[in-house]
């Protein structure tokens, strides 16, 4: 029963690869932004899953718990190579917002879709790695909240905050540089 | 009536989680009035289209590398 069991998992185990190896890579290419280290990642990822195999107990899907030794694999790579994000914590809503909770003019203006474009990639990468990891798990993998929430190890409140503060990093930064561009 | 902070706030939740009749009600009645955050509604909903649909256009991600990395990583695995 138990060899039956065994077996399973290792199909499973070997059907996640077959289907989703891409996915996984092409998080750990956006989230890294260098494919060789994404590519170690994620060939480091299946290696250690494949080991804790047994300790997989099936509270999640496999390719859940798969995702989370990735998100977590990722962030050791953050830690070991010292990558310090350039985005400075500041009070955002301050900086963006007049006393009485209206926009300051400076930050609005009708940019057109293109130009918003052009810095988004770029300012992306300049947030901090729960901030961007945080929005493409919402956006970009489609998770749902509860999901994210077990990835990154955060309650629901905690979520739609870093959202919040991600999105208003990412205003600043787009507003900032069309700024320089257009003077 | 709420300002465009707090409306902001209610935007970035509900991309999180269902919000109260209550801050429906203020957001809708917000951006009906205020140009500012028209604006940056649009932009906010640019933003996640990017996200959801562009961000990997940019990957270049070769398919015959994909197959040869999955290929390499069985090969360790032994399956």
């Amino acid at each position: 029963m138990n060899q039956l069991i065994n077996k399973d998992i290792h199909t499973e185990f070997k059907d996640i690869i077959n289907l989703h190896y891409k996915k996984f890579y092409k998080h750990a290419c956006i989230q890294v932004g260098d494919k060789e280290s994404a590519k170690d990642i994620v060939q480091e990822t299946f290696l250690s899953a494949y080991k804790s195999l047994s300790t997989f107990k099936g509270k999640s899907s496999m390719e859940t718990w798969i995702f989370g030794i990735l998100n977590h694999k990722i962030s050791m790579y953050f830690r070991e190579k010292n990558i310090e994000k350039k985005m400075i914590q500041e009070n955002l809503e301050e900086k963006l917002f007049k006393r009485g909770g209206q926009w300051k003019e400076e930050w609005i203006s009708s940019n057109s879709e293109e130009a918003i474009i052009n810095f988004l990639k770029f300012c992306i990468n300049k947030l901090k790695d729960q901030s961007k990891q945080v929005l493409l798990l919402r956006f970009y993998q489609n998770k749902k909240t509860e999901e994210i929430c077990t990835i990154c190890n955060i309650t629901k409140d905690n979520l739609w905050q870093i959202l919040h503060r991600s999105k208003l990093q990412l205003k600043v930064c787009i507003q900032s540089k069309l700024k320089v561009t257009n003077d | 009536m709420i300002n465009c902070r707090k409306y902001t706030r209610y935007l970035h939740k509900s991309e999180i989680q269902e919000l109260e009749w209550y801050e429906k009600m203020l957001s809708n009645y917000h951006i009906m009035i205020c140009k500012s955050c028209k604006i940056y509604t649009k932009e906010n909903s640019l933003i996640n289209e990017y996200i959801k649909h562009q961000i990997e256009k940019h990957l270049n991600i070769d398919e015959q590398d994909i197959i040869m990395q999955k290929q390499e990583l069985l090969k360790k695995l032994k399956l």
